[in-house]
C-alpha cells in the first residue's frame, strides 16, 4: 500500500546540508497501523511531511529515497494530486484540531469543502455524504454539530470532524500525527478506538505517530521506534514489547512511570538526544549508551536481524524482554 | 514519615465571573476542596483539564483570588492575608510552572532568575553569597553552575525546568506547588526531572503538592493522590490503593484509559460514556452521573459528600464502599 524507501529530508544551511531524516524505510499493509514512536525532534512528524508533500520547501526537501502509493512514485507529486483518489489518496490528521480547523467556517461547511475537492462521484449530494462521513466517525446530533463553529466544539468533537474530513476523499492511506496528544485520557480512548475501527471497516492504511508506547501497544499493528533522524529498531508490536533489543528503546521503556510504582526512582537515558548539526559519526545513540563498544563509534550501523520480521540498528541488540 | 499536618485547606473555594453571549454565569473552578499536607509528603492532584486541579495550586498561593474556605499555613489562614504578609508566605510556599518557555523572562540570565526571589526578600548578605547560593542551588536540581550566565534560548526543554526547580528552591522552601513540572517533556527528560523532584524531597525535607493530568506520572512520584472532576475531589487516599483499587466510577474510568504499555491489552473505548457536559448551568445531583455506568436514581439528585471508607480513604460517590 505505502511504501518509504530510503527516504532522506534535509534541511539547506549555509554549509552543509543537514539531514534530519536518514535513510527511513517501511512499509504499511492494506488494514494495517504502524506505529511511529519516538522523542521530540526524531524527525517523525518530518517524515510525515514528507509522505503529504507538506515539507516547507525549499528550505527543508526530500533529497533522496522514494514514497510509494500502491507501487507509483509519488514523491514529485504536489500534495493536491497525492490525495487524489486517482493515485490511491493519502490524507492527514493533524495533532491540535483547534489549530487545523478553520476557526470561522462552520464545521458542516468544513466537510462539504472536502468533499467539493475531493469527492468524484456526481450522483449522491455532499449534504448526504456528509451525514454519512459523520456517522462513520459517531457524532451525535449531527445536524446541531454541523451548524457549530470549532471553538464551539470540545477537543474530542474537533478531532472527529478532522478525522471526518480526512476521510472525505476516501483515502487509503491516513497518516496521523500525534492526533490524541491533546486530549484528555478518557477522550483519547474513544478516538483510538475510532481509528481501530475505520481502520478495520475501511480497511486504511494508517501511519500513527506519537511519542506514548502505551498508545502504540493498544493500537499499532507494528512499530518503528524513530531516533536523531532514522528508525532504529522495528517489528510488530508483540515482538518488540516482548524482545525489544535496541538500547534506546529499552531506556524509553524504562523512563516510563507506573502507578503502580510509588515513589521508586525511575531509571532515565542520561543526557539528551542530539541536535541535528550536532550528529555524531557511527551510532546515533552511542554517546548515551550504557553499552558502547568500540565499534560502535565508527562508520553505518546497518541492520541486525533479531527474529523473523524484527530488525535493530545495534551492534550489541540487548534483548531486555519482559520487563514492563 | 511523620503526620505533622503543614498545610490545611478547608471548604477551598474559586469561581470565575464568565460572560456567554450576554448572560453572566458563575464557574465554579474549585467547589468546596478540602484537604490536608502533611509534611515531607508528595500529595498529587490529578484530574482532567479544566476539573480545578490548577486552581486550587494557584488559590493557594494567592495567584488566583479564592472567595472562600480556609487554607491553613503556621495557624494563620493564607486567604486573609495582606498582600505584604502574603509575600512572607511566598517565600516558603514556592510554585514550579508547567511550560518552561514560558515561565523564565527570555531576556534575564538564568542566574538572576534563580536568584530572584532571593534578591526581593534579602536573603543574601553580599553578591558572593548570591552567586554562592545561586550555584548551590543549581548543582542541587544538576545544571551547571556556569549556565548562570546563559540566556534561556540556549537552554534544552529539560534544562529549562530544572532552572525552573532551581528558582523554587531557593531560599529554601517549606512547600513546593509544582504545577504539570514535566508534561512538556519528553519521557526520557520527564524521568529524570521525576527523580530530581523525589531527590530533592529527601535532600531539602520539601513538601510537594504536585499537579498532573498524567496518571502514571502522579501514581509514580505521590504518596497521597486527590483525584478531582468539575471542581471537586472525587477521590483522595494513599497511592497504593488509589489506582490498583479504584473505588470511584471516574477514577475506575481514568484509569481504564491511561494505555499501557503491553500489546495483550487492546483498547476498550473507556467506560466513561461521552465527555464532561458545560459547567455553565447549575446543576443537582453527582456531577458524574450523565457519564457514570454505575448511575442509580440518588445520584440524579443529591451530590454526595466525600465521606471516609472501611480502608481509609475518601470517596465522593453514592455507590461507593
Amino acid at each position: 500500500m505505502l511504501s518509504v524507501r530510503d527516504l532522506t529530508v534535509s534541511v539547506t544551511t549555509r554549509e552543509e546540508p543537514l539531514d534530519i531524516v536518514r535513510n527511513v524505510s517501511f512499509d504499511i499493509a492494506k488494514g494495517e497501523i504502524l506505529g511511529v514512536v519516538g522523542e521530540s525532534g526524531c524527525g517523525k512528524s518530518m517524515t510525515s511531511l514528507a509522505i503529504m508533500g507538506l515539507l516547507p520547501k525549499p528550505m527543508i526537501d526530500v533529497r533522496s529515497g522514494q514514497i510509494l502509493l500502491n507501487g507509483k512514485d509519488v514523491t514529485e507529486l504536489t500534495p493536491y494530486d497525492r490525495v487524489q483518489q486517482k493515485c490511491g489518496g493519502i490524507s492527514m490528521i493533524f495533532q491540535e484540531p483547534m489549530t487545523s480547523l478553520n476557526p470561522v467556517m462552520r464545521a458542516g461547511e468544513q466537510i462539504i469543502e472536502a468533499l467539493d475537492v475531493h469527492d468524484q462521484e456526481a450522483d449522491r449530494s455532499p449534504e448526504k455524504r456528509a451525514r454519512e462521513l459523520l456517522d462513520l466517525v459517531h457524532i451525535p446530533d449531527a445536524a446541531l454539530q454541523l451548524s457549530a463553529y470549532p471553538h464551539e466544539l470540545s477537543g474530542g468533537m474537533r478531532q472527529r470532524i478532522m478525522i471526518a474530513i480526512a476521510l472525505a476523499c476516501n483515502p487509503e492511506v491516513l497518516v496521523a500525527d500525534e492526533p490524541t496528544t491533546a486530549l484528555d485520557v478518557t477522550i483519547q480512548s474513544q478516538i483510538l478506538s475510532l481509528i481501530r475501527e475505520l481502520c478495520d471497516e475501511l480497511s486504511v492504511a494508517v501511519m500513527f505517530i506519537t511519542h506514548d508506547l502505551g498508545v502504540v501497544a493498544q493500537l499499532a499493528d507494528r512499530v518503528a521506534v524513530m531516533y536523531a533522524g532514522s528508525v532504529i529498531e522495528t517489528a510488530p508490536v508483540e515482538p518488540l514489547f516482548k524482545d525489544r533489543s535496541h538500547p534506546y528503546t529499552n531506556g524509553l521503556f524504562n523512563c516510563l512511570p507506573d502507578p503502580t510504582h510509588q515513589t521508586a526512582r525511575l531509571n532515565p537515558i542520561i543526557g539528551q538526544a542530539p541536535l541535528a548539526g550536532e550528529i555524531n559519526d557511527g551510532c546515533r545513540f552511542a554517546p548515551r549508551c550504557d553499552f558502547i563498544a568500540d565499534d560502535c563509534k565508527k562508520g553505518d550501523i546497518d541492520w541486525v536481524k533479531i527474529s523473523e520480521d524484527h530488525q535493530a540498528r545495534c551492534k550489541h541488540p540487548q534483548r531486555k524482554g519482559g520487563m514492563s | 514519615m511523620s503526620k505533622e499536618m503543614i498545610l490545611d485547606v478547608a471548604g477551598l473555594q474559586t469561581t470565575f465571573k464568565i460572560k456567554r453571549s450576554g448572560k453572566k454565569y458563575d464557574l465554579k473552578a474549585v467547589d468546596d476542596v478540602t484537604f490536608d499536607l502533611q509534611k515531607g509528603e508528595i500529595l498529587g492532584f490529578v484530574g482532567e483539564t479544566g476539573c480545578g486541579k490548577t486552581t486550587v495550586g494557584r488559590s493557594i498561593v494567592g495567584l488566583t483570588q479564592a472567595n472562600g474556605g480556609v487554607v491553613s499555613y503556621e495557624g494563620k489562614n493564607i486567604l486573609e492575608l495582606s498582600e505584604s504578609k502574603l509575600r512572607d508566605i511566598r517565600q516558603k510556599v514556592r510554585m514550579v510552572f508547567q511550560d518552561p518557555y514560558a515561565s523564565l523572562n527570555p531576556r534575564r540570565s538564568i542566574g538572576d532568575s534563580v536568584a530572584e526571589c532571593g534578591d526581593i526578600h534579602g536573603t543574601f548578605s553580599s553578591s558572593d553569597d548570591r552567586s554562592e547560593q545561586v550555584a548551590k542551588a543549581m548543582r542541587n536540581v544538576g545544571l551547571d553552575p556556569s549556565f548562570a550566565e546563559r540566556f534561556p534560548h540556549e537552554l534544552s526543554g529539560g534544562q529549562r525546568q530544572r532552572v525552573g526547580i532551581a528558582r523554587a528552591i531557593l531560599p529554601t522552601p517549606e512547600i513546593m506547588i509544582a504545577d504539570e513540572p514535566v508534561s512538556a517533556l519528553d519521557v526520557s527528560i520527564q524521568a529524570q526531572v521525576l527523580n530530581l523532584l523525589m531527590d530533592l524531597r529527601e535532600k531539602l525535607q520539601l513538601t510537594i503538592l504536585f499537579i498532573s493530568h498524567d496518571l502514571s506520572v502522579v501514581g509514580q512520584i505521590s504518596d497521597r493522590i486527590a483525584v478531582m472532576y468539575l471542581g471537586r475531589i472525587v477521590e483522595f487516599g494513599s497511592a497504593k490503593i488509589i489506582f490498583s483499587d479504584p473505588k470511584h466510577p471516574y477514577t475506575q474510568a481514568l484509569v481504564d484509559a491511561v494505555p499501557k504499555p503491553d500489546p495483550s491489552i487492546k483498547i476498550v473505548a473507556g467506560i466513561a460514556m461521552g465527555e464532561p457536559p458545560s459547567r455553565l448551568e447549575g446543576r443537582a445531583g453527582c456531577s458524574f452521573s450523565d457519564r457514570c455506568p454505575l448511575v442509580k436514581d440518588i445520584c440524579m439528585t443529591q451530590q454526595p459528600e466525600l465521606k471516609k471508607l472501611n480502608d481509609g480513604r475518601k470517596a465522593a460517590c453514592h455507590i461507593a464502599e
